[in-house]
């Protein structure tokens, strides 16, 4: 479908240098409006508990009376899900004594509501120390993860082409955070992984274009080819950046729609992700090298 | 390579995933769940059953040890992490600080009793490991009455004999409370007395505070001395506990019941009031019975934690997560249905754009799910709902191998090669991609994978092997199925 083409993305690089900057930017500052991002109770620590109530007439409004009523705050959400009445009740965790809090809530939702109409799904208490805990996980296993991923780009490319893979996988990182933002989703364990595996995705994308790239490279003598034989390393392999990002976001589609409740954030910030990653390698990572040719030449081998 | 070689390593890799599966498959597709939950049984209702029954269990335990294990997260559960308290034990030091190996001695005979008291309770593949210096992890998945499992774990099993402060307790009135039940005035309490309380299950058997109790400080006789501990039925039915006390029990019990004839006893059990019988006369012999209000679980549950002892330091929960059974059923279904609609899409995509061609990859993406699948029964895994959603995202990323492939041979076709030619060259130049672009993917599942805890590892456990044997299906598989389709059907136009 796509061969033969001669599309001039590079030419575009001004326009896509502002594009993403822009999303990035607001992203950023809507991250600092809401004095950073969303902490889930995995890294902040806190009760909460996921009920599915039988009749269908109790709203949000009533649960949210009843939990103001054990006096442990206000904070419902409710579960988008067109079939079944499901609530899901946070509350902080104090530093001792979760147990109190949440068979107070309990008895006051079947008190309100009848226990035969009350089933409570999960319940998940993280004390402040295992909030604390994964927290410092999470930063080691981000730093160690790109720390290595760093260590092999360089190692398997040029020093340039590896910075240029590097910035386009924090482009597509900020894309996400900045997402998960706008979306006011909040931070989780899974989140975590998603960004992890996007990271993954992002360079895998990033790297099958200058495999390319280099390639062609090989045969340029010239320095002004330099643009065009990007170009065209780049409509070499959009196909396959094109089909595979398709049959990826298939499969994360049929996640997100079907995977049920809790892999939803997850499919969801995995397809940002890969919307991200496979815009990046192509209008970020390649047009850096290009531009970094232009600034400073790579010395062209003699053929 | 020799084409029935490479046909035989395939034919091998098929065979071993499909023996380390079939383990799973008799699991879970021949068993009924009745049979199944045989298998959960303690050593205590195993020992009643015939020897032909016993046997058939034993076999299906084995069994047990090499299939695919479900998570609690789909088929329910508890997971906890306690962590010990050790403030307590530094003041009954009177104060001074702990040294190493009061630290690891306290630690050993918490996870000694632990062990001993989850063992007794009976459910499939309890976990219980340490994480860090001082946390405990403990995983109960499909353990039905999760409150229940949680008061095994969690009942410190420090059994105390304590008098009643009758005086005390007569001058308390309602008004004197606050509405969680709480004394407003302290001062009521004498220096050498403290507030109990005795507790009942509501209707919703949630614990509650149900009358104020004052007792004597004093402890005259702690759990320690317990010998044995079982249940008995009484003359009415009901459920009590019944346990005898050592030589030393009995004696200081009899001395006790002896001169506080006609006072009230309490017995109390981690700082709860169990029961409070009055003292008629001298009891020797050291047997005692505790009648409360007890189901026959719960009398069951209290024996068992007698028997085991009581932890040497209070345990605190820093996390607890509990999956109601309807949630796990609910993540299976769903986890199944976005794994096959998922699947069909990408199967479809790829057969409808690439043809015969996408007809292998599509074989090779099935292949990889089933030896993925086979691999992880040999590894005796736990399969969460993240598992279920690293193996749906392999689906997707699965085929991008082969389309670099494809693309690449296409590209050669256009050339005006031949297509064995062009099919040789496709897979030569594709191949280098191919294993820069899934180191990346690999390094960071495999960075997930080590420090990752609980739903991260699962994801990317399943992710990296389903990358792994993806380079072996996509490249290696694929390409012998052109190898063979070409020789067999002479093919003078590749479908691609």
């Amino acid at each position: 479908m796509f061969h033969n083409l001669k599309l001039k993305i590079i030419q575009y690089r001004k326009f896509t240098y502002i594009l993403s900057l822009a999303i990035i930017i607001s992203g950023l500052v809507n991250i600092a409006v809401h004095r950073g991002l969303k902490m889930g109770i995995d890294f902040a620590g806190g009760n909460m508990l996921q009920v599915e109530v039988k009749d269908e007439n109790i709203g949000i409004k009533d649960i949210r009376e009843i939990l103001l009523s054990t006096g442990y705050g206000n904070n419902v959400q409710k579960v988008d899900d067109p079939k079944r009445n499901i609530f899901i009740l946070k509350t902080k965790a104090l530093p001792k004594d979760n147990e109190k809090v949440i068979n107070k809530i309990k008895k006051a939702l079947f008190d309100k509501l009848g226990a035969q109409n009350v089933e409570i799904l999960s319940v998940n208490v993280v004390g402040p120390r295992i909030s604390k805990y994964l927290l410092r996980t999470s930063y080691i296993i981000g730093i160690v993860a790109i720390g290595l991923i760093l260590l092999y780009t360089t190692f398997r490319f040029k020093f340039r082409f590896g910075v240029a893979a590097i910035i386009a996988l924090v482009h597509d990182v900020l894309v996400v955070l900045s997402f998960i933002s706008f979306f006011g989703k909040e931070m989780d364990t899974y989140i975590l992984a998603a960004i992890l595996t996007i990271i993954g995705y992002s360079l895998n994308d990033t790297i099958v274009v200058f495999d390319r790239a280099r390639e062609n490279l090989r045969s340029t003598k010239a320095y002004d080819e330099y643009e065009l034989t990007f170009n065209k390393s780049i409509n070499q392999s959009l196909s396959r950046t094109i089909i595979t990002s398709f049959t990826t976001l298939l499969s994360l589609f049929a996640l997100y729609f079907f995977g049920g409740l809790i892999l939803r954030n997850f499919a969801f910030a995995i397809i940002v992700g890969v919307i991200a990653g496979t815009y990046s390698s192509i209008f970020v990572a390649s047009a850096i090298v290009v531009d970094w040719h232009r600034i400073k030449p790579e010395k062209m081998k003699k053929i | 390579m020799n084409k029935l070689f490479r046909i035989f390593i395939v034919l091998l890799v098929i065979a071993i995933a499909a023996w380390g599966f079939s383990y799973s498959y008799i699991w879970y597709f021949k068993y009924t769940k009745k049979d199944r939950d045989l298998t959960n049984l303690t050593a205590a209702q195993l020992a009643n059953l015939p020897e032909k029954e016993r046997n058939k269990i034993k076999e299906m335990k084995k069994l047990r040890s090499r299939i695919i294990n479900l998570g609690l997260d789909l088929q329910g559960g508890l997971y906890m992490v306690l962590q010990p308290d050790y403030e307590e034990l530094k003041k009954r030091r009177g104060g001074q600080e702990l040294s190493q190996a009061d630290v690891k001695d306290a630690m050993r005979r918490v996870m000694e009793i632990l062990r001993n008291r989850i063992d007794k309770f009976g459910v499939s593949e309890p976990s219980i490991t340490t994480q860090g210096e001082d946390r405990i992890v403990i995983e109960l998945p499909g353990s039905k009455d999760p409150d229940r499992a949680k008061n095994i774990v969690m009942g410190r099993g420090l059994l105390e004999f304590k008098l009643v402060d009758e005086d005390t307790t007569a001058k308390l009135r309602r008004d004197m409370f606050d509405e969680d039940g709480n004394l407003i005035d302290k001062s009521v309490i004498p220096k050498t007395s403290e507030l109990r309380y005795y507790w009942e299950k509501n209707k919703y058997g949630i614990l509650e505070k149900k009358r104020a109790i004052v007792l004597y400080k004093k402890t005259l006789l702690d759990g320690s001395y317990i010998k044995r501990a079982q249940v008995q039925t009484d003359q009415f039915g009901k459920p009590e506990v019944v346990f005898s006390l050592s030589s030393e029990g009995a004696k200081k019990f009899a001395e006790i019941t002896g001169s506080n004839v006609g006072k009230m006893l309490a017995i109390v059990l981690d700082g709860k009031i169990l029961s409070m019988p009055v003292i008629r006369e001298r009891i020797s012999g050291g047997n005692v019975r505790i009648t409360g209000n007890f189901t026959m679980n719960e009398a069951k549950d209290l024996a068992l934690i007698l028997r085991a002892g009581a932890f040497p330091v209070p345990l605190e929960i820093v996390e607890e997560r509990t999956v109601g059974p309807t949630l796990g059923e609910d993540s299976i279904k769903s986890g199944i249905k976005a794994a096959i609609i998922g699947s069909i899409l990408v199967l479809g995509f790829m057969l409808l754009y690439y043809k015969l061609s996408g007809f292998i990859a599509d074989i090779a993406v099935i292949l990889n799910m089933f030896i993925l699948l086979g691999i992880l029964a040999w590894l005796n895994f736990t399969l969460t709902l993240s598992g279920i959603a690293g193996m749906i995202l392999t689906v997707g990323m699965a085929v991008d191998a082969n389309v670099i492939i494809f693309e690449r041979i296409k590209e050669e076709l256009r050339s005006g090669k031949t297509i064995a030619a062009s099919i040789q060259a496709g897979y030569d130049k594709a191949f280098r991609t191919i294993l820069d672009a899934n180191m990346t993917t690999l390094i960071a599942t495999f960075v997930l994978s080590q420090f990752g805890s609980g739903p991260i590892k699962g994801f990317a456990v399943t992710l990296s092997i389903g990358i792994v044997i993806n380079m072996f299906t996509s490249i290696f598989v694929t390409r012998l199925l052109y190898d063979i389709g070409i020789d067999l059907f002479k093919v003078k136009k590749l479908s691609i």
